[in-house]
Order: structure tokens, then sequence, then C-alpha cells
């Protein structure tokens, strides 16, 4: 964390903030869209938390815990956008120039479709906690710290979420199974 | 049986891909709003803290129950009217001269003239009523109703691979390229935008095995000229549709703009209103592609 620009942009500084958004605004929206699964989403909950991070910075204590809490702002915008998201919105999206990212190798297609499948079942809740640990490789410690939740819930969590997405990848073992086709 | 091991592997395989890059627009929009906005005072509850002492609990209370109550009383007023929701204006009233078309906002009710993220040679010109937001490309109402505006340059054979047939030359070879991947609501048909001849045909897309919504490319788009900091980052020269849970319906209208073909697609979800519906169409109606006429000379070499 460069600490003089957060002291800065909690005393008011609009420059020092704007460069603290502009160096963090690709984690933030990677985040982001990982949770909710849509660009547009993903951009009002990062613009979201962008202008909440600036009206309560100077109630950020510790200038060192500025990525935990600006993570933890996102996660809660994204709740809010996951809530909207039920209603669903007529959408249309520019895709990405580079096209469809080339495939895993660890992943097959089946594997990967359902695992969206499951994913998208998921509460926000858990959405978040596999977000922060298998994109940003937190320990369940750090996510506790980050969510502002007891190290018990984040673990609990974790394991639900894990249940889940395992549920979902039998699915596609019991499925091959069943169809007599051969997996990777 | 899936091990712990594997599932982690998976998880993080399938976590590694994702947009990783926001659109400098976003940002800047979000810098615009703190133009405008004060910090809170330290005087108040800290970060840190997750509980209100009773005093501060009691008197927001307070001040919610007198909140509530103006609310209701101004609502329940005879003069009031915001009663029953969200306003819907199916029939926009042009205002005298064009407004200006801000990025991702929403946009007060009148008539825009705007080329969106197109080159400036291409205006298009519609009237919106109450409760319109500007996106990239289209405008949206409400969640249930958006209108896109775009020019195509070729209709994917394979949308999940994205795989390209040869570039349509007429209307009709874009309504042949979206019947071969789309499921047909409506015909195509022939129909007006503005003063200008178009093809109307209505669709939906089937979800399908070999991909999600994020990878399923159908229309391919020229290449962007944004005012610098609109579409910076977002690349963007493929049309995404959704599908899944809910539907998407595409009214989508083609024009053969000079040497371009140009779509007005229309979309509403299964679960849109009548009145948003009555909305959607309106804007459709109001429609059309201002001067200069989109007819730009033909580039060096092509």
């Amino acid at each position: 964390v460069d600490r003089d620009l957060v002291e800065r942009a909690k005393s008011g500084d609009r420059e020092a903030f704007a460069i603290l958004a502009r160096t963090r605004s690709d984690r933030l929206f990677g985040i982001a869209h990982r949770i909710l699964r849509d660009i547009g989403r993903s951009e009002d909950a990062v613009q979201q938390t962008l202008v909440i991070a600036w009206r309560e910075l100077p109630r950020l204590r510790d200038p060192d815990r500025f990525e935990a809490w600006i993570c933890r702002l996102l996660v809660n915008a994204c709740y809010l956008e996951a809530r909207r998201a039920r209603q669903w919105s007529a959408n249309v999206r520019l895709l990405p120039t580079e096209g469809p990212a080339a495939p895993d190798a660890t992943l097959s297609i089946a594997d990967r479709d359902q695992l969206e499948r499951g994913f998208r079942r998921l509460p926000p809740d858990q959405r978040a906690i596999l977000v922060l640990r298998h994109y940003l490789g937190l320990e369940p410690a750090e996510i506790a710290e980050t969510l502002g939740i007891p190290l018990g819930t984040a673990r609990s969590r974790l394991h639900y979420a894990h249940r889940a997405m395992r549920a979902a990848l039998e699915a596609v073992e019991r499925s091959v199974a069943v169809g007599g086709g051969s997996r990777r | 049986m899936t091990t712990q091991r594997d599932l982690e592997r998976a998880l993080d395989a399938f976590f590694a891909e994702g947009a990783d890059e926001m659109a400098d627009r976003v940002i800047d929009d979000a810098l615009r709003i703190i133009d405008h906005t004060h910090q809170r005072s330290v005087l108040g509850v800290p970060w840190r803290s997750r509980t209100m002492n009773p005093l501060a609990r009691l008197a927001a209370a307070t001040a919610a129950i007198v909140i509530v109550a103006g609310a209701a009383l101004y609502v329940l007023s005879p003069g009031s009217q915001s009663v029953g929701g969200p306003q819907v204006t199916p029939s926009p009233t042009p205002s005298a001269s064009p407004l200006v078309y801000k990025w991702m906002g929403l946009l007060a009710p009148g008539t825009y003239a705007t080329s969106l993220s197109w080159d400036p040679s291409l205006v298009f010109t519609f009237t919106l009523g109450e409760g319109w937001e500007s996106r990239d490309i289209n405008v949206r109402q409400g969640g249930h109703v958006s209108v896109a505006f775009y020019p195509i340059e070729n209709i994917a054979t394979e949308p999940c691979s994205r795989t390209l047939g040869d570039p349509p030359q007429t209307t009709d070879d874009v309504v042949r390229a979206i019947e071969m991947v789309a499921t047909i609501d409506a015909p195509a048909r022939s129909t007006r935008i503005g003063d200008r001849d178009a093809s109307y045909l209505e669709f939906t897309i089937d979800p399908p095995e070999a991909c999600s919504a994020m990878a399923f490319g159908l229309i391919k788009l020229p290449a962007q000229t944004c005012t610098p900091g609109i579409c910076n980052g977002l690349g963007g020269d493929w049309y995404g549709l959704e599908f899944g849970a809910v539907t998407h319906h595409h009214g989508l209208s083609v024009m053969d703009v000079g040497r371009r073909l140009v779509a007005i697609d229309a979309v509403w979800t299964e679960d849109a209103t009548a009145e948003e519906r009555a909305a959607l169409q309106a804007v459709v109606d109001s429609v059309h592609l201002g001067t200069p006429l989109a007819t730009p000379p033909p580039s060096p070499g092509g």
C-alpha cells in the first residue's frame, strides 16, 4: 500500500485518490466480474465502491489496511448488485476483442460449464469467498479479516461453497460415466 | 470422486479466466462523481466498529421513521404523481435541440443525436422518455428493455468459437445468417426506421452446450472510434447476447446505410411489462440516422 497516497486521499486530496483508484481498478474489476459474471454490473459495482471509498476514507484508521478495506467495500457492492441482478436486465455487451480465452488444459468444456452453472447457483456470500480464495489466493484467516467476519464463518462458507462446486463437477463425471464417453 | 486437490485445481483454473481490465471511462465517471462528493467527517463511527451505540441507534430509528412518514405523506398527497412505482413514458416528447449524450449515466428525457462509440459519420438520433440510462452502444431502461445501435461487420456461423462466414453484403445476408444460428420468433419483414428501409426480425438465443454467454459472439462489429476515455481498454468488437435463466428477445432492424449495414437492436426480457415494451417501441419509432449520412469514402486498400 502506498501509505502516503492513502494519507493524502484521507485528508481530501482528490488527485491522490485518483491515482489510488486507477491503480486498483483492474484488480477490483477482476474480483467483481468473477463474483457477478457480468461486465456491466461489475463496472457498476466498482464505480459504487470508488465513490463510497472516497466518501468514507477519512474513517479508515490504519492506511495499511486500505487494500482489505476497499476489497470489503467492493464485496458489499457486489452483494447489492447481485440482489439487483435477480430482476435481470436487458443486457447487451461488448465482448473482449481477443475472443474466447484459450481453453485451460486443466478444465474441459463440460467441467467449465458445470462450474459456471454451479457457481451461478451459489448465494453471493459463497461466491465472494470462493473468489477471494481461488482468484486472490487468500487464506481463510485473510478472507475473514477482509470480509470482517469470524474465521469460523469464513471456513464454514468456504466449506459449503466447495461442496456445491464439487457436486457440480461430479455431475459431469456421472453424466460422462452414464454416456460412456471418455474424460480427458 | 473429485478429490479436494482436484477441486482446488479446477477452481483455480476456473477463476483464472475472466475479464481483468476495466474501461477507463468507468473510473473517469467515478472520479467525476467524486469531484462533487464530500468526504464524511471523521467524527462519525470509524470503519472498524461493527455496532452502533444505543443513542445512535435510537437517533437513526427516529430519523428513519420521520423519512418514511414524510415519504408516505408525499406519495399519498392528492397532487403527487409518483404513485405506482417508476414512471414510464411511452411517448417521449422531443426537445427542440438534441441533448448531449452522457456516458454511463441517467439520461434526461429528450432527443439525443450521438455517434455512441462509432465514428462520427454515423449519427443516431433518438428520443427518450423518463428513466433511460446510457451504456457504450445502447440505452436501457429499468433493467428489462434496451436499444443497441451498431454497424455490422460480419455474423458468426459458430458463435461459441466465433467462426466467421463471408461478410454480409445486404440486409438479406444478415437476416439469413441470423436465421442460421438463432431461434426465429418472427420472420423477417420490411419496415422503416426513420426515412430508411429496413429488414426486421425477432429472435432469441437458445443457450448452447458449448459455451457460456461470455464467450458467445454472434455479431462482429467494426473497430470503435471512441472519444478517448470512453471505450479504451474495453476492446469490444463483438456483440454479446444474454441467454440463460431469463429469455432475452431481440427485435433487430437492419438497414443498408451507404456502404454499411447498421442495426438497431431492441432487446426485452421475458418479464418486461407492456408499459416497458411500449417505451421501448417508442424509442425505436423515434430513431433516425441523421446527417451526415453514413457514407464514408472507401479507405485506401479497402
